[in-house]
C-alpha cells in the first residue's frame, strides 16, 4: 500500500520541488562560504565543515525517502508516545548534554551532536494535532484549552532550562494553529498589544506613549459619540496646539494646559449612556501609559543583560557598542548590502568566505546569499519559503483529516517562525535569536528534522487520494 | 457568520498576516540591497580589504658568508579583550597575568597585569598592547600562554609580524649592498636582486577593527600562516677586503680633504668584486651616498692612455722604444696649446718613457701623427677603442650604471674637432666610468682576456636549491698577447721609474697607471680642480688582483701619485698580507698527531654546537637546557653550559660570532655597530650595563 501511495499522483510535487531546491541551496552556499582553492573537494572529507554538511544532506535526503513510505496514521497512533520521548530527552540534556556556547542543548554521540529541541518541534507538532483531533471544536471548553496550550508550554518551560529562548519562541507558533482552530482573536489582540506597547516603550519614550494614546482616545471618542461643534473645534485646536508644542519641544506647560482643557470639555459633553465604553477607553489608555513606564523596569531589572543587549541592538541600536554586540549585525548588513543586485558570484563572496560575518554558515546564512547571489538570490531565497509556508496551508485546508489539517498548520506555523525570526534578524528587523534558516542553515538535527517534517506533510497530503 | 466561513477568514487571515511579513521583509532586502546598497558596500571594502604580506627578506652575504645584511624578525602582541568568553577570561586571567609579568613584560607586577586585563575588558579595548620587540623563540612561548592559546578568535590573541633589515657591517661597502627602503627606489645590490630577496608576496585579508583608529589586523590567524621566505644572495664581496679599502680609502679622503673618494678591488681572473667603495666626506668621516664607481662616467685623464699606447701597439704605428719629441712639455694641436701637468726640460724620450712620466704631450703627439692625419686614420682609432671594449657597459648587477661615451669621427661629426684625437688620447672628451676602467685594466693585467664584473656568485633558494654565477667572459682577446706583454711592461714602469715611484715597494711589486685630471678646465675663473686617480694590479708578475683609486678635488696636493696610488699601495700590501696569512703553507710537520688541539671558547646558539660536535665527532657533556650557551673546552671535552643572558642588563657577547651577538643584542634594544670580522673580541659595554637602547660597538676578530 506504502509503494502504490509513492507511485501515485498524491505526492504533490511543488512541495516536493521546494524541498529539495532549499536544501540544494543550503548545501551550495555552505560549499561557498567554505571554499578553498586549494581543496575544492573538501565536500568528500568529512573531517571538514562542508564534508560533514554534506554527509548530513545525504542522510536527510534518504530518510526523507524513506519517511515518504509510512503512512500518516502510524504518525497519529504514535504521536503521544513520540511526544513523551521527546519531553524526556529534552528534560535529560541539561543534566546530561555538552555546552556549545553557553547553552546546554546538545548530546553528544561521538559521530556528531544532537540536538533534542528540534526534535520536540516536530514530536509536539504530532500531539497537538493529535490530541486537537480528539477533541475538535472544543477549544471552548476551558480544559481542552489548557490542555492544548500545556502541550506546547512544557516543552518550552524544559527548553528555558537550558537555556536556549530561539527554540522557545518557536514553539509559541502552535497559537497559530490554536487561532484556526477558533481561539477568540482578543487573546490574539491583548497579546500582540503588550508586545506593541514593550517595543513602542523602548523605542520612543514613555513620554511619546502617553501622548499617543491619549491621542488615540480621543480620535475614538471623536468618531463614536455624538459632540457639539464646539467641542469638536476645541479639541481639533488643542490636539493640533499640542502636536506642535510637542514637537517643537516647547515646556510641558504649553501643551499641557490646552490638553487638559479638551480632555475636561470632551468629557463634561459625553452623555451619560456613554460612560461605560469612556471609563473602558480611559482605563486602557492609562494602563498602556502605566505599562509603558514599567516596561522600562522590566527591562533594566527582570532582563538579564545578553537579553537586554539583543533587544538594544533590535529596538535602540545606537546605545550599542558598533565593535561589541552590534557587530554581527553591521557585518550581516554589510555582506547583504555589498551584494547589491546581482551579488559578487557563486564562491566569490569575500566576506562571508572569510568569516567575517559571526556565525554565518547556521544563524547568518541569509547573509552569504545577499553577499554572493545579491537581492537575486535573497528574494529567490524569499519567494521559495513564502512558497513552502502557503503550500503548508493550502495542504492543511485541502485536508480531509482534522489531523492532518492539525498537522500541516502547525508545519506551517513553525516553518514561518523561524523563517521570519532568522531572516528578519539578519535585518535588523527581529532581535537576534539563535535559530536556524530552515534547511539552509548548517546543522545536522535540524536539516533531518525539518526533511521528516515535510517528508511526513507530504505523505499525509497523498493520502486524501485514497479511501 | 457561521462557523464553517469564519475559520475559513481566519485561514484567509493568517495567509495575508504571512504575506504582510513576507512583504515587510522584501522591502528590507530591497533596502539594504539595492537602495543602500553603495552605503554598504563602500563601508564594507572600507573595513576590509587585500594587503601585500612580503615575505621575510632574504640575506646578503660575503663570499665567506658573512653576513652582509638581514632581517631580523619581530613580533607585537595586541589582544582583543573583548573576545575570551566571559568564562573562559574569569577563569584564566590569573594564569595569564602571571605568565606574563613572569617572563615578556616583567615590568608590570602579576597585580598590575591583571588590572590592565581586567580594565581593557571592561573598556571593551579590542587592540590592547601586550608587548613588542618579541623573537621567534618567545613567540613560540607567547602562543602557549593562557586564553592566547585559544587563539583569535576565542581568545582575542593577535599577533603582527615585522623584519628590520640590519647591515651587520654598518657602512662598509652600504652603497653597493644598497637600501631596502620603504616606498622608495631601492638602491643597490639590495635593488638589483630586489625580486629574488622580496621573495613572493602573499595577499592577506585585513580587517578594521576600530574604525576611529585605522587598525588593520589579519582576519586569520596569522600563526597558521607559513611565511615565505625571498632568497639569499651570496656576493663576491669579501669583509676582509672590503674593510681594508673602505679604511685607507676613508683615510685619504679625510688626509687629503677631497670632496668624494672610490675604489674598486677585483680579482682578475674572474673579474669579481671582491670591493667596492664609495665615500662621501661629510664632518670628516667617510660615508657612503652615491655609488660613484659603477654610475659616475666622467672624463678619466691620464689613467686612458693606456688605452692609446695599447691602440698604437696593436696599430703597428709606434713601439715602445718609438721616440716622440716632448717639446719641453708644452705643444700647439689645431688651435689649442696642450701642456704636460709636471713641468719638466724634456725632448727627444721613447714611448715607454713618456708614458712612464705621463707626458699628455707625448702621448698626444704619437696619437696625432699616427691617427689624425685622414679619416681613415681616426676611425682606426676608434675601432681599437673598441675592439679594448672600451665602449661596452659592464652591466654589473646594479642599476644605474653610467654609459661610456666614446665620440665616433663619422657619427659624431659635429662635436669632432682637430682637438679631439689628442684630447682623447691622454683622455679628455670622452667619459667612462671607474668601473670600466677598472675592466680595462684588468684586461691587461689577464693577459688580453677581458672579463664581465660581477658581484654576485649564487643565489639561494629557500628550498635548498641554489644558482651559481660562474665567471663569464666579455672579450676572449682584447689585443695580441705580445702588445699586452709591452703594455703590461709600461705600467710597470710607470711604478718603478715613472710618476708612481713613490709607492714603490719591497713586499708587492705592483703595475699601473697615474692621472690627475682636471676637472672644471672649461671655467677659466674658478681655481684648478682635480681629480686624482690610480689604477693598476697586484702583483705584477702575476696579477690577482686589479683596481682603482679616485680621489675627487682633493685640497693641497692633487697628484694622481700623490693621493690615489698611496691608497692603492696600502690596500695592496694588506691585501697580500691577508691573502699570506690566510693560505699558510702547511709541511708534514704541521700535520703531526700529536698536536691535536682543543677547540677554543665559544658562546652561541645550543642546537648550533651540538650538532656541531655531533657532525664532527667531538665529545660533549651538555650541561644546559636554554638556547643561549658557553662552550669551554675541559680536558677531551667540550662543556655547554647556559650563557645567562639577562633581559635588562648588557650581556657578555665575547666569543659569539656577528649575527648570533647582534640578534642577542638588537633583541635588547641595543643599536649595534659591528667591525671587524670573526668572533667578537671585545665591546664597548661592559657586562651587565643597564640597557637603555644606547649604541654598543662590538669588534670582531
Amino acid at each position: 500500500m506504502a509503494q502504490t501511495a509513492i507511485k501515485n499522483k498524491g505526492l504533490d510535487w511543488l512541495l516536493l520541488s521546494l524541498y529539495v531546491s532549499l536544501v540544494l541551496i543550503g548545501w551550495l552556499m555552505l560549499y561557498s562560504s567554505t571554499y578553498d582553492e586549494t581543496r575544492p573537494f573538501a565536500f568528500l572529507d568529512f573531517t571538514t565543515e562542508i564534508g560533514k554538511q554534506s554527509m548530513w544532506v545525504l542522510i536527510s535526503l534518504l530518510v526523507f525517502v524513506a519517511t515518504l513510505t509510512i503512512e500518516w496514521n502510524f504518525w497519529n497512533t504514535f504521536s503521544i508516545p513520540f511526544y513523551v520521548i521527546s519531553l524526556i530527552l529534552l528534560a535529560g540534556v541539561p543534566f546530561l548534554g555538552v555546552e556549545i556556547k553557553g547553552n546546554k542543548s546538545w548530546y553528544d554521540l561521538g559521530v556528531g551532536s544532537f540536538q533534542p529541541s528540534e526534535v520536540a518541534k516536530f514530536c509536539t507538532a504530532l500531539a497537538l494535532a493529535s490530541y486537537l483531533s480528539f477533541n475538535k471544536n472544543n477549544l471552548r471548553d476551558n480544559k481542552v484549552l489548557l490542555t492544548a496550550i500545556s502541550i506546547f508550554t512544557v516543552p518550552i518551560l524544559l527548553i528555558m532550562l537550558q537555556p536556549d529562548a530561539g527554540s522557545a519562541l518557536v514553539f509559541m507558533s502552535f497559537f497559530m494553529l490554536l487561532y484556526r482552530k477558533g481561539l477568540s482573536g482578543l487573546v490574539y489582540v491583548l497579546a500582540f498589544s503588550l508586545i506593541g506597547i514593550f517595543v513602542f516603550s523602548l523605542t520612543f519614550s514613555p513620554f511619546f506613549i502617553l501622548v499617543l494614546s491619549l491621542f488615540a482616545a480621543y480620535l475614538f471618542l471623536l468618531f463614536n459619540f455624538e459632540f457639539s461643534p464646539r467641542t469638536v473645534a476645541i479639541a481639533v485646536v488643542s490636539i493640533t496646539a499640542s502636536i506642535i508644542a510637542f514637537k517643537y519641544q516647547y515646556p510641558p506647560v504649553v501643551w499641557m494646559v490646552p490638553a487638559t482643557g479638551t480632555l475636561i470639555t470632551t468629557f463634561l459633553s459625553v452623555k451619560e449612556r456613554q460612560f461605560r465604553v469612556l471609563t473602558l477607553i480611559l482605563v486602557s489608555a492609562f494602563l498602556t501609559i502605566g505599562l509603558s513606564y514599567t516596561t522600562q523596569y522590566v527591562f533594566d531589572n527582570v532582563l538579564k543583560p545578553h537579553q537586554q543587549e539583543r533587544i538594544n541592538i533590535w529596538l535602540r541600536p545606537e546605545k550599542c557598542d558598533p565593535r561589541g554586540p552590534l557587530y554581527n549585525l553591521i557585518q550581516s548588513k554589510l555582506a547583504i548590502g555589498s551584494g547589491g543586485f546581482a551579488g559578487k558570484g557563486f564562491l566569490n563572496g569575500e566576506m562571508t568566505k572569510l568569516n567575517y560575518v559571526p556565525e554565518q554558515s547556521t544563524d547568518f546564512i541569509f547573509s552569504i546569499v545577499g553577499e554572493e547571489q545579491g537581492f537575486i538570490g535573497t528574494a529567490s531565497v524569499i519567494v521559495l519559503f513564502v512558497l513552502l509556508i502557503i503550500r503548508s496551508v493550502v495542504v492543511a485546508e485541502r485536508a480531509k483529516l482534522e489531523f492532518i489539517r492539525n498537522y500541516a498548520y502547525g508545519i506551517a506555523g513553525i516553518l514561518f517562525v523561524h523563517t521570519f525570526v532568522n531572516i528578519g534578524m539578519t535585518m535588523g528587523l527581529m532581535p537576534i535569536i539563535g535559530i536556524p534558516l530552515p534547511l539552509l542553515s548548517r546543522g545536522g538535527t535540524s536539516l533531518l528534522i525539518f526533511s521528516v517534517m515535510i517528508s511526513v506533510l507530504i505523505r499525509m497530503d497523498a493520502s486524501r487520494y485514497r479511501s | 457568520m457561521n462557523r464553517r466561513t469564519e475559520l475559513l477568514a481566519r485561514a484567509y487571515f493568517v495567509v495575508s498576516v504571512f504575506a504582510i511579513l513576507a512583504l515587510v521583509i522584501a522591502f528590507r532586502v530591497i533596502k539594504i540591497s539595492l537602495i543602500e546598497g553603495d552605503k554598504w558596500r563602500a563601508k564594507g571594502s572600507k573595513n576590509v580589504k587585500w594587503m601585500e604580506v612580503d615575505a621575510d627578506r632574504g640575506n646578503i652575504y660575503a663570499d665567506d658568508e658573512s653576513l652582509l645584511a638581514t632581517s631580523l624578525q619581530f613580533f607585537e602582541i595586541r589582544m582583543d579583550a573583548t573576545v575570551p568568553d566571559a568564562k573562559l577570561f574569569k577563569s584564566k586571567v590569573d594564569s595569564l597575568a602571571l605568565m606574563l609579568s613572569k617572563s615578556i613584560r616583567p615590568d608590570k607586577s602579576y597585580a598590575e597585569w591583571k588590572q590592565t586585563l581586567y580594565q581593557a575588558r571592561k573598556q571593551k579595548n579590542r587592540y590592547l598592547y601586550i608587548a613588542k620587540a618579541l623573537d621567534t623563540e618567545e613567540i613560540e612561548m607567547v602562543r602557549k600562554f593562557p586564553i592566547f592559546r585559544s587563539g583569535r578568535y576565542a581568545g582575542g590573541y593577535l599577533e603582527l609580524r615585522y623584519g628590520t633589515r640590519k647591515k651587520p657591517f654598518n657602512q662598509l661597502a652600504s652603497r653597493t649592498i644598497g637600501e631596502d627602503r620603504e616606498n622608495a627606489q631601492k638602491v643597490g645590490l639590495e635593488g638589483y636582486f630586489d625580486k629574488f630577496l622580496k621573495g613572493p608576496t602573499d595577499k592577506r585579508l585585513m580587517k578594521k577593527i576600530d574604525n576611529s583608529k585605522d587598525i588593520w589586523v589579519p582576519v586569520y590567524d596569522p600563526s597558521e600562516f607559513e611565511i615565505k621566505r625571498g632568497d639569499d644572495i651570496v656576493t663576491t664581496l669579501n669583509v676582509h677586503l672590503q674593510d681594508v679599502v673602505h679604511a685607507e680609502l676613508e683615510k685619504q679622503l679625510i688626509k687629503s680633504q677631497a670632496s668624494a673618494g672610490t675604489a674598486i678591488l677585483m680579482e682578475v681572473k674572474t673579474g669579481a668584486i671582491k670591493a667596492i667603495s664609495n665615500l662621501t666626506l661629510k664632518d670628516s668621516i667617510g660615508v657612503e651616498v652615491l655609488n660613484t664607481a659603477i654610475g659616475n662616467s666622467s672624463e678619466p685623464g691620464s689613467t686612458f692612455k693606456l688605452a692609446t699606447v695599447l691602440a698604437l701597439l696593436e696599430d703597428s704605428l709606434a713601439d715602445l722604444e718609438t721616440k716622440v719629441n716632448l717639446n719641453a712639455g708644452s705643444m700647439r694641436f689645431s688651435d689649442r696649446v696642450m701642456h704636460d701637468s709636471e713641468k719638466h726640460n724634456r725632448y727627444e724620450v721613447s714611448m715607454k718613457e713618456a708614458f712612464a712620466i705621463s707626458s699628455n704631450v707625448g702621448i698626444a703627439k704619437l696619437a696625432n701623427d699616427a691617427y689624425n692625419r685622414s679619416e681613415a686614420g681616426r676611425l682606426m682609432f676608434r675601432s681599437k677603442l673598441s675592439q679594448f671594449g672600451l665602449d661596452k657597459m659592464t652591466e654589473v648587477e646594479i642599476d644605474g650604471e653610467g654609459r661610456p661615451v666614446i665620440k665616433d669621427p663619422v657619427k659624431n661629426k659635429n662635436t669632432w674637432y682637430g682637438t679631439t684625437i689628442p684630447w682623447m688620447a691622454h683622455g679628455y672628451e670622452i667619459a667612462i666610468t671607474p668601473l670600466q676602467l677598472l675592466n680595462f685594466y684588468n684586461a691587461v693585467a689577464n693577459d688580453g682576456k677581458m672579463m664581465k664584473p660581477y658581484l654576485v656568485s649564487e643565489i639561494r633558494k629557500d628550498d635548498g636549491t641554489s644558482k651559481k654565477i660562474e665567471p663569464k667572459v666579455m672579450i676572449e682577446h682584447i689585443a695580441k698577447a705580445h702588445n699586452i706583454a709591452k703594455a703590461q711592461e709600461m705600467l710597470l714602469a710607470v711604478v718603478e721609474d715613472g710618476t708612481a715611484k713613490n709607492i714603490l715597494s719591497s713586499h708587492v711589486k705592483m703595475a699601473g697607471k697615474t692621472g690627475t685630471t682636471r676637472v672644471n678646465y672649461t671655467n677659466k675663473e674658478e681655481y684648478a680642480k682635480y681629480n686624482a686617480s690610480f689604477c693598476g694590479y697586484f702583483p705584477a708578475d702575476d696579477p690577482e688582483y686589479s683596481m682603482i683609486v679616485i680621489l675627487y678635488e682633493p685640497k693641497g696636493a692633487f697628484y694622481g701619485a700623490s693621493v690615489a696610488a698611496p691608497v692603492f699601495k696600502a690596500v695592496a700590501e694588506k691585501t697580500m698580507a691577508w691573502r699570506f696569512e690566510i693560505a699558510p703553507v702547511y709541511n708534514d710537520t704541521m700535520a703531526d698527531k700529536t698536536l691535536v688541539s682543543m677547540p677554543e671558547r665559544n658562546v652561541g646558539y645550543s642546537a648550533d654546537f651540538v650538532s656541531l660536535f655531533d657532525y664532527v665527532g667531538m665529545p660533549y657533556k651538555n650541561r644546559s637546557k636554554n638556547s643561549w650557551v658557553s662552550v669551554d673546552p675541559f680536558e677531551t671535552k667540550m662543556i655547554v653550559e647556559d650563557k645567562k643572558i639577562a633581559k635588562s642588563a648588557v650581556p657578555d657577547v665575547r666569543g659569539m660570532g656577528a649575527r648570533d651577538a647582534m640578534y642577542v643584542l638588537e633583541n635588547l634594544g641595543l643599536r649595534v655597530a659591528v667591525f671587524g670580522r670573526g668572533k667578537v673580541a671585545r665591546q664597548s659595554l661592559l657586562p651587565g650595563t643597564g640597557v637603555k637602547g644606547q649604541q654598543i660597538e662590538i669588534y670582531l676578530q
